[in-house]
């Protein structure tokens, strides 16, 4: 049953049990009871939450530690020891609690039947709930009940079959087996578990002959894998009650002797059954078969005992005399044991286990011999010493609710009120001792921890700290950037480069002038041989000439550009690498200009202005011919024309003469290559002169660029926000580190601060432990 | 001074191809040139030098008639030659002997004169030549330190122009100079082939727009900065001048090549091409011959005096000679011989005292010693006009001499 269900209508039996009560003073009660439960779901939901946050936070604690904290091996070994054990104490808690919570907002009485097959358990379910075999199957001489079943009374006639699914079937079916027979690995499919491998006992082996069954069973859930694998669907089936015996119970004997395998079974989880009980208005009653827990594997016995506390409140354990075994068997003693660890909190067991002897059909000598024995063996030789024996014919419901449902119904209305405050003082107990304990262990877990207060200032200083080293290093490299370009500017005079650069240009310009100017010399002299004596003068021409010329050879030193592009890409790359080693991340894996442009946009991302500024104003610097050096050098070209002022007369002068006739053409050639010569010439030296200019302008950019980046009022504040947006990136294992350590401080303070109000609150309410 | 004359030697020192024949040529027609109408002129004092003027002067017009060339048109001297120039008065044997030695520039290197046995040997009457000067000529190539602008042409510079071998000769000759003081010394470096940088105003055929005289003097201080401290440390009373001679007149630089040279990384190869239709215009002759004229002025004082002693002692012996005491009858035919001589002439009598005279009374009083006071008088007489020749064209000369010291040098001169 699950917390949230709608109330039921109020519980009321027929009839007057032997004490002489009226059953509706036991309804009475069990609605008190109930009341009472659901008061106090809120303090138990209270304890829940915040044990579930220590739980989460102690979680968080453990992975933390799993990241390098700095700490000593051995004291790292021990905070995890502490930690486990912290963790260990937790979950239980919170075991406890979600049993406790089960209980409380549980609606029903829910009692439980067990005992070992064939006791008579299905019948008795039978006379109960008034179902018959196709819901609750009995058979003679072998197992039935395979699936647990709850049986709630109900206007409805209806079964929910909880499904597994593929993991819970592997689970809690398949695991069992290979961990009881030790098999090694588990199939972590379905169908790996239907092509799993499994061994045969070796006859030569004794040790293993004792597996024989196991694997018998093991073998048969896989030969029958194909009827209920589809079945594995983790959902619930709602259905009705007609043909559920094959999903609550093995095949019938001479199924197995058919060599069935037909196991639809095997797939349900929990079948619930609801059905109108034959015996009064049951409401509140939920009776749920159990399977023989003393012959279950062991490693579903702490599953069964998990759904025992948190599902029922009180168990029968049905007993029978038999022709063969009239006494009280280890397995029944296995079964109580289990049923004593289901009890939990509860302080007698009597009052959570009640054994039934079921005499229905048996020798009055076997009842006499097994209610001895059990007065014997379980009450130490008193009647109800320790645990009520009731005795009952379970194939009659009338006697079935005379002789038992009724008086078991008065003891629990009497008994569960104990029980409840047993379980909820026993669970608060706990809780305030693992609060006890927690508080108890975290100054060993703060020791030598700062906390949160004070990483938050280490964070900070950290922060401040990286940001400076960061300011430093990029102007460390980026000054040896500027020393380096002042070096080419001031002292180390002319760049080879560059003078090479422009004696070639000059060379390119002579090989063209005596070429024909381009056209080849015997064009040229046909061209001039045309025009000149068309035009009766040399002068059209000539001009037309110079005019080409000059700008022939201004053309071709623009190819400088060429030079100077190179330059400022050597210098973006050159200061791109000066930020490369103390904040690569930032510029991916661009070069050069597109590395400072993605520098730019981290900066104006991370609110650096002036920073971003300062690197979009670096890129934009321009280095080229026509800007920086044509003006310095236009005055050699300015006098190449072909008419001109004599410098020293201030007259008018022609720059060439010739007559325009053959003997004139080559002499003009001539001279025209001459001027072209020189005029090329002294562009040339002048520009050579000017030769430290390219490095002036790149220094005194780079300069700039520094002064605002490193010298600016605002560069620290600017770097420090920088660090502060990108410190992960840059500095991921610094921040990591300390990141990991608030976090554990601040999971250690909360859960401080949780187990301080735990404490709190335990105290209050006087729960031991507190 | 031997004879009438004074001679100079003077050195030069210079390495291969900076025109240094070019420079002797141009003192040799210049200088002509400027003392025209003076009564003194230039002249080749020996046919050996005649004949390497003549050659010069062909070899120039070939490489002008095509109308550009490269500085290296004009070969440099393979061998020592031996040029004397004379400042002629007039007098066969008078006048100022220039003497100068070129030689190939290349022997300035030690490593040279080492490799060669022959170039060792002839090197050292050239160096005493040198040492012992008055005058050092150091010729200084213009278009190497005025076009290097690059690193790597700056570097061939020093090398191009044997500025530390050329120092040493400096620093010898100077401590030579310093043992005597009271002797003249003087250095001359003279740019050669910078009709482009220094251009005087009038000048519209180089296409240049600006006189770069100061550029190239300032260039030239920096170059030869330790060639001038080691003369001044050494010899502080030398004078030195910077004197830039336009050797050709009609070229103009057009462009200048850097080629690779093994020795020196690149070597400086300007380019010119010629203007003025070729017509020689040398500039600067002037200023050196000033320059040697004032450093001769007080040498030829001295000389001069030296040899109006020996003229004078020359005439006062024969004249004592003449009238020695001849005894009673020689002094009696002395008296007649004057006597005579007052009459008839000094030179009739002795004419008639000849012995081919037809014989006669005074052939006979010649014989007996009439006419020969005369003859011994007259020849005193010849020696006395021959000795007034001279001193008038030594006079003349003295004058020129004096004349051109006396005149400022031109503005392209600089006292260092």
């Amino acid at each position: 049953m699950t917390a949230g269900c709608a109330a039921r209508p109020r519980a009321t039996w027929h009839g007057v049990n032997k004490g002489g009560k009226s059953v509706g003073e036991i309804s009475d009660r069990i609605e008190a009871l109930v009341a009472t439960r659901h008061g106090r779901l809120a303090e138990v939901d209270t304890e829940i939450g915040a044990w579930s946050e220590a739980e989460a936070g102690l979680a968080r604690i453990a992975k933390s530690l799993e990241a390098p904290t700095g700490r000593a091996e051995g004291a790292a070994a021990e905070e995890a020891a502490v930690l486990a054990g912290l963790r260990s104490e937790v979950a239980a808690t919170l075991e406890d609690l979600r049993a406790a919570r089960c209980r409380f907002v549980r609606p029903t009485i829910n009692i439980g039947v067990s005992g070992k097959a064939r006791v008579g358990k299905s019948t008795l379910l039978q006379s109960v709930s008034g179902l018959s075999d196709d819901q609750i199957p009995t058979g003679p001489h072998v197992p039935v009940t395979a699936v647990r079943s709850r049986i709630m009374q109900s206007d409805r006639r209806r079964v929910l079959l909880r499904m597994h699914s593929p993991e819970s079937f592997l689970a809690d079916v398949v695991a069992p087996y290979h961990q009881d027979l030790g098999l090694e690995g588990m199939p972590r499919t379905v169908e790996e578990f239907r092509h799993w491998t499994y061994p045969r006992p070796d006859p030569d082996d004794p040790s293993q002959h004792s597996d024989n069954a196991l694997l018998v069973n093991l073998r048969s859930i896989q030969a029958s894998l194909d009827s209920y694998a589809d079945l594995l669907t983790g959902s619930q089936i709602e259905r009705g009650l007609e043909g559920l015996r094959p999903f609550v119970a093995y095949p019938t004997r001479e199924e197995v002797s058919a060599g069935t395998t037909h196991r639809p079974h095997l797939a349900v989880r929990e079948a619930i059954i609801e059905s109108p009980f034959p015996h009064g208005d049951v409401s509140r009653l939920v009776v749920v078969d159990l399977p023989g827990l003393g012959e279950v594997a062991s490693g579903a016995e702490e599953r069964h005992v998990r759904d025992l506390r948190h599902d029922v409140d009180a168990v029968l354990l049905v007993v029978r005399p038999s022709t063969t075994a009239a006494y009280y068997t280890n397995a029944d003693d296995r079964a109580l044991k289990l049923l004593d660890k289901a009890r939990g909190h509860v302080r007698t067991p009597g009052h959570y286990v009640h054994f039934v002897i079921n005499h229905g059909g048996e020798s009055t000598g076997g009842i006499e011999a097994l209610r001895n024995d059990l007065r014997t063996r379980v009450n130490a030789s008193t009647d109800g010493g320790f645990y009520q024996v009731l005795e009952t014919n379970a194939i009659d419901p009338a006697v079935v609710n005379e002789t038992l449902l009724i008086p078991l119904l008065e003891s629990l209305s009497r008994t569960l009120p104990e029980m409840d405050d047993e379980v909820y003082s026993g669970v608060m107990a706990r809780a305030a001792d693992a609060a006890r304990r927690i508080s108890e262990a975290l100054p060993q877990l703060l020791a030598g921890r700062a906390g949160a207060d004070e990483l938050a200032h280490l964070e900070q200083e950290l922060l401040q700290q990286r940001a400076a080293e960061l300011r430093w290093k990029v102007d460390q490299r980026l000054r040896a950037v500027v020393e380096e370009l002042w070096r080419a500017a001031h002292r180390d005079g002319v760049d080879e480069r560059y003078t090479n650069a422009v004696e070639a240009v000059f060379d390119e310009v002579r090989a063209w002038a005596e070429d024909g100017f381009g056209k080849g010399t015997a064009r040229w002299q046909e061209e001039a041989r045309l025009i000149m004596p068309t035009e009766r003068a040399a002068s059209p021409f000539l001009v037309e000439e110079m005019h080409r010329v000059r700008v022939e050879v201004t053309r071709r030193f623009r190819s400088l550009d060429d030079f100077f592009n190179e330059q400022l890409a050597r210098t973006w790359e050159d200061i791109a690498e000066a930020f490369r080693e103390p904040c690569a991340p930032l510029l991916g894996k661009a070069t050069g200009k597109q590395a400072l442009h993605h520098l730019e946009g981290r900066l104006r991302a991370s609110s650096c202005p002036v920073l971003a500024d300062a690197v979009r104003d670096l890129l934009q610097t321009r280095l080229d011919y026509r800007t920086h050096l044509h003006p310095r050098v236009r005055e050699e070209l300015d006098g190449f024309s072909f008419e001109g002022v004599d410098p020293d007369t201030g007259r008018p002068r022609v720059a060439l003469l010739a007559p325009a006739d053959e003997a004139g053409v080559e002499l003009l050639e001539q001279q025209l290559r001459e001027r072209t010569h020189k005029a090329a010439f002294e562009t040339m030296v002048a520009l050579q002169r000017e030769a430290v200019l390219p490095a002036l302008v790149l220094y005194a950019a780079v300069k700039q660029f520094e002064d605002e980046l490193i010298l600016s009022a605002d560069s620290r504040r600017e770097f420090l926000r920088l660090a502060r947006n990108h410190r992960d990136l840059l500095w991921p294992d610094d921040f990591g580190q300390l990141e990991a350590s608030a976090k554990r401080a601040h999971d250690l303070a909360e859960l401080a601060h949780g187990v301080g109000e735990a404490l709190a609150r335990h105290a209050a309410r006087g729960d031991e432990g507190a | 001074m031997s004879g009438g004359r004074v001679a100079f030697d003077i050195g030069l020192v210079g390495p291969s191809g900076v025109g240094k024949t070019s420079l002797i040529s141009a003192v040799f027609l210049a200088g002509q040139d400027v003392l025209a109408g003076s009564g003194v002129t230039v002249v080749a004092d020996d046919e050996p030098t005649a004949g390497l003027m003549a050659y010069h002067a062909d070899a120039l017009a070939g490489v002008v008639q095509r109308g550009q060339f490269v500085s290296e048109s004009l070969s440099a001297s393979k061998e020592v030659v031996d040029f004397r120039l004379r400042m002629d008065p007039g007098l066969p044997d008078g006048g100022i002997a220039l003497h100068i030695k070129d030689y190939p520039g290349g022997w300035l290197d030690p490593k040279a004169r080492q490799d060669s046995a022959g170039i060792k040997k002839s090197w050292e009457p050239l160096q005493d030549f040198m040492l012992r000067s008055s005058v050092l000529l150091v010729p200084v190539d213009s278009p190497s330190i005025m076009e290097a602008v690059t690193p790597r042409q700056s570097r061939a510079v020093p090398m191009l122009l044997r500025l530390h071998d050329t120092m040493q000769v400096l620093r010898l000759w100077a401590r030579g100079r310093a043992a005597a003081p009271e002797s003249p010394a003087l250095v001359i470096f003279v740019p050669v082939k910078c009709e482009t940088y220094v251009r005087p105003a009038h000048d519209h055929h180089r296409a240049r727009r600006s006189d770069r005289s100061v550029e190239l003097y300032e260039q030239f201080r920096t170059t030869y900065a330790g060639c001038m401290k080691a003369v001044r440390t050494e010899a502080p009373h030398a004078h030195m001048l910077y004197l830039p001679i336009d050797t050709l007149g009609c070229v103009d630089r057009v462009y200048v090549t850097w080629p690779p040279d093994p020795d020196t990384g690149v070597r400086c190869e300007p380019h010119f091409r010629i203007v003025n239709d070729g017509k020689r215009d040398i500039r600067g002759v002037d200023d050196l011959l000033i320059a040697l004229c004032r450093i001769l002025t007080e040498a030829r004082r001295k000389a001069e005096q030296d040899h109006e002693r020996t003229l004078t002692e020359q005439h006062r012996a024969s004249q004592s000679y003449a009238n020695r005491d001849r005894g009673l009858v020689g002094n009696f035919f002395r008296a007649a011989d004057n006597v005579i001589a007052g009459r008839i002439g000094r030179s009739e009598l002795i004419r008639l005292t000849e012995p081919d005279a037809p014989l006669s009374l005074l052939r006979w009083l010649r014989i007996a010693g009439l006419g020969q006071w005369a003859r011994e008088q007259q020849t005193s007489d010849r020696i006395g006009q021959e000795r007034l020749r001279a001193l008038e064209a030594l006079h003349n000369l003295q004058a020129v001499v004096d004349d051109l010291a006396k005149q400022d040098y031109s503005d392209r001169v600089r006292r260092l």
